[in-house]
């Protein structure tokens, strides 16, 4: 149950941290298609992290 | 019909989030931050420290019922929670796992019986409060056990990643670690505390309301098949209520283990 929390908040992470550069970048820029892409690359960051720190067999 | 159901016979106001606003108490008397939710939260933290102060009084050898009362809880909270999560160091934070369990415990109970009939916690401050106390413990326990910087390190750096996707992972890391956790933690008890006293308020209130309507016999027997209805509501509420009292507590305990651990 601990991993699999900790999974969950780093998935959560990943899209809000990633998800709010983005739409800080499209406040910037006046631009409309950062956020959509910062969430995308923020859950493919998270799946990453999540398989490379818990993927090992045990 | 008697006297007392005539202020519901009027405009029908569903319930909803203003269902849930305080009242002061004494208003122009005390300041208005005194008011029914946080005497209900003082309250139920006297009955914890009452409770347990009276089940540990004048212990014996053999116990007595209300003795027996009072180690079954703790080794409930104990066995289950505490020993379970932080292995063998884990006297030192049981105390306040133990007060945790149980004021969450009365608190949540608080919603389904009377004099209170309100769950403290579906007030997100309450459970904002909670959540930044439980942060306060992790984040201290493991600050003392490493010093801060191996702690920051240890939070937000994990061994095995490659050097070019560390700037990458680190604000992951920091983000789940220091913001998600607090806000899920909080967030969780209360989502589920309001979402389930409002099911309740729907069903007390619009069954109420469809009982005494005048002239429409179906409305009466949708309505008390309504009220009926919301026992079973109070009972899985009693059993969220509980259950949302563990898991909070066995995900504060995780969260203290994830921090004086040498490695997740």
């Amino acid at each position: 149950m601990e991993q699999g929390i900790q999974i969950v908040s780093i998935l959560i992470a990943g899209v809000i941290f990633y998800g709010g550069v983005g739409w800080l970048l499209d406040r910037w820029l006046g631009t409309m298609f950062w956020t959509p892409c910062g969430i995308i690359v923020g859950t493919a960051l998270g799946v990453y992290w999540v398989v490379k720190k818990y993927g090992q067999a045990r | 019909m008697g006297g007392f159901l005539i202020p519901l016979e009027g405009e029908w106001v569903s319930p909803g989030v203003h269902s849930f606003d305080s009242r002061p108490l004494f208003p122009g008397v005390l300041p208005d931050w005194v008011n029914g939710h946080l005497a209900q939260a003082v309250i139920g933290a006297a009955l914890v420290i009452g409770f347990w102060l009276w089940v540990s009084r004048r212990q014996q050898i053999v116990p007595t019922k209300r003795q027996f009362v009072g180690e079954w809880l703790y080794d409930f909270v104990r066995n289950n929670i505490s020993r379970e999560a932080l292995g063998p160091d884990y006297r030192k934070y049981h105390p306040y796992l133990l007060a945790l369990f149980s004021f969450i415990l009365v608190n949540n109970l608080f919603g389904e019986f009377f004099v209170f009939m309100f769950p403290t916690f579906s007030k997100i401050g309450y459970a904002y409060g909670l959540a930044v106390a439980s942060w306060v413990l992790y984040n201290a326990a493991g600050i003392k056990r490493d010093g801060f910087g191996h702690y920051m390190k240890k939070m937000t750096l994990p061994e095995g990643v490659p050097i070019y996707m560390a700037w990458l992972i680190i604000p992951l890391e920091f983000l789940s670690n220091f913001i998600v956790r607090p806000f899920t933690l909080a967030l969780r008890l209360f989502a589920n505390l309001f979402a389930g006293h409002l099911v309740i308020l729907v069903f007390v209130l619009g069954g109420t309301y469809l009982l005494t309507l005048k002239d429409n016999l179906f409305y009466n027997f949708s309505g008390g098949v309504s009220i009926l209805f919301s026992f079973a509501i109070f009972a899985l509420e009693i059993f969220i209520g509980a259950l949302q009292a563990y898991i909070f507590t066995v995900l504060t305990a995780q969260y203290v283990h994830s921090s004086i651990s040498e490695e997740h």
